[in-house]
């Protein structure tokens, strides 16, 4: 069976800096791969480049069959890539109901504008704000926020979403119901999530596979029993 | 005061202004008239400006398309002056078409440049191409009507001003509207969520393109005489303070503005042509100090 995503020999380099370099990845339908590894590993500059927001210098990037490199983001997102910000980028001086219809009148152009209503509540609600539906985004506490980003993202249904440290500044029973949350969103749509995150507990329990980068490159990829009890992640971690 | 009180206000405030040649000397229904060729600009200008976030100078200047391609074929070709309109606000459609899809890749500061150059340049076309547009001495126009009243020109301006605004009001409460004000909020994130951002700034700016070119075509025939005074960058700036003291991105506010503007104008005319300085002072102020104008200032006190 085909990847659903097949990424080859990305590289990508800012100046002199090489923030990728020769990274392979593919995703399978379905699984949920944690991506981690130190600060300035380059896992970032990755979701920035696989989610179109910035070309890569070269490599190539298959999804859904299809060869996206060098695509615009808007038709990689209309293809079913969505992607979660690390620093959140609600829009500010919109309702979230409205923040949520965005994607879904660009992905689906030509239903009934009550309906996309009554789907974007829907998002709303599996996130826990759907009591926020009419308030400004600008109103709302980081939680909110990230909870508002992850709702616009899977209203409308992508097939592989990108979820950029969703964790981060969440209390430990907030982390809690955070990854049950999107544990349920893998389980009920079937979503395949590629995931970054520093709360390694949550995120070596929720993976089914993780991969480790560091500088720029893949270190290794394994189960996370294997990834965390391996010496070279230890060390890129610690130092030696 | 919610969106409907002020779409009631405006309706009356329509009302009022049609049946104004009843109680106003011809003075007057002249700075009505202006001043609805203001809020023809101002409201055209905000779609692009106050809805998706991106500073034109061209607005100006696509009036003065409108103006001197209607104007031109009408002298030099005959042409009756209503299908000159049409033509001079398809001909503005065009050029913005045109200069959209050439910088609006670019995004930010790079259209506000672009579009302040096309502006000087055809300024200076226009004052220097005195064969066929009489240059600074001015173009001597047909009416649109056969027997000149003030009052047929108003209710001309009226009309088309309502027409304008319907077309701006539906624009903005559409889909396109929500892509547009995604696309002001955050391009990055409304691109990753699906939005044409290029598409959508191009459409904006065509649309608002094409209805200076109206605005700018019927007031060319109301004034009998087009002179580079139209697409001029004072003209401009005035555009731009009215619709940042009016209340930028909101549906009345350019409304406001124009005529609070236009009228105040009048008063202060005696001091000479500083108006427009006086006016970019208090816009620069009101975005400092009060960014959504004078709706903001009205909606605060309302909402207390």
């Amino acid at each position: 069976m085909m990847p659903l995503l097949q990424a080859t020999h990305l590289t990508r380099h800012f100046g002199g800096v090489m923030a990728l370099n020769g990274v392979d990845i593919h995703l399978d339908s379905g699984e949920i791969v944690g991506l981690i590894g130190p600060n300035g590993a380059g896992k970032t500059t990755l979701f920035n480049v696989l989610a179109a927001a910035i070309p890569p210098s070269s490599g190539s990037i298959r999804f859904l069959d299809t060869d996206i490199t060098g695509w615009p983001a808007y038709k990689v997102s209309r293809l079913g890539l969505a992607r979660t910000f690390q620093i959140t980028r609600p829009f500010l001086k919109m309702t979230c109901l409205e923040n949520v219809l965005v994607g879904l009148i660009n992905h689906r152009p030509k239903e009934a504008l009550g309906r996309l209503q009554e789907l974007a509540r829907e998002a709303l609600s599996f996130v826990g704000l759907l009591d926020q539906c009419d308030a400004p985004a600008s109103g709302l506490n980081l939680i909110q926020k990230k909870k508002l980003e992850i709702a616009r993202t899977i209203a409308v249904r992508p097939k592989l979403l990108l979820l950029d440290e969703v964790l981060g500044g969440l209390n430990s029973q907030e982390v809690v119901q955070a990854v049950s949350m999107i544990r349920e969103l893998q389980r009920s749509l079937g979503t395949t999530i590629l995931w970054i995150e520093h709360i390694m507990g949550a995120i070596m329990s929720a993976a089914n596979r993780i991969v480790v980068l560091h500088q720029g490159e893949k270190l290794m990829e394994g189960t996370p029993e294997t990834v965390a009890n391996d010496p070279r992640v230890i060390e890129a971690y610690l130092g030696k | 005061m919610n969106e409907r009180k002020q779409l009631a206000a405006l309706a009356v405030f329509g009302l009022l202004c049609a049946i104004s040649p009843v109680f106003l000397d011809d003075y007057k229904l002249h700075i009505v008239i202006v001043s609805l060729f203001y809020v023809m600009m101002a409201s055209s200008w905000n779609l692009v400006a106050g809805y998706t976030g991106q500073v034109s100078f061209a607005h100006a200047a696509f009036a003065g398309i409108g103006a001197y391609v209607s104007g031109i074929l009408a002298v030099k070709m005959g042409i009756h002056p209503w299908i000159g309109v049409l033509c001079g606000t398809a001909a503005a459609g065009l050029f913005g078409l045109l200069l959209g899809v050439l910088c609006l890749k670019m995004g930010g500061i790079y259209l506000s440049l672009t579009t302040l150059g096309f502006s000087e340049i055809l300024h200076i076309v226009i004052t220097n191409e005195y064969e066929v547009t009489r240059g600074t001495m001015g173009l001597q126009v047909p009416g649109l009507l056969d027997v000149y009243s003030k009052a047929g020109y108003l209710w001309i301006m009226l009309a088309a001003s309502i027409v304008v605004l319907v077309v701006v009001y539906r624009m903005i409460h559409s889909r396109i509207g929500l892509n547009f004000r995604a696309v002001q909020n955050d391009e990055t994130a409304a691109a990753s969520l699906g939005v044409d951002v290029v598409h959508i700034r191009v459409l904006a700016f065509t649309v608002s393109s094409l209805l200076a070119g109206l605005a700018g075509g019927l007031f060319g025939h109301y004034l009998l005489l087009i002179t580079p005074q139209i697409p001029s960058l004072d003209q401009q700036f005035l555009v731009l303070s009215m619709t940042v003291i009016g209340g930028m991105g909101s549906f009345v506010g350019p409304v406001i503005g124009s005529f609070v503007l236009k009228v105040l104008s009048e008063y202060i005319r005696a001091y000479g042509e500083y108006h427009v300085l006086a006016f970019g002072i208090v816009a620069l102020l009101m975005a400092r100090f009060a960014p959504q104008g004078i709706v903001g200032v009205f909606r605060k006190r309302t909402q207390g």
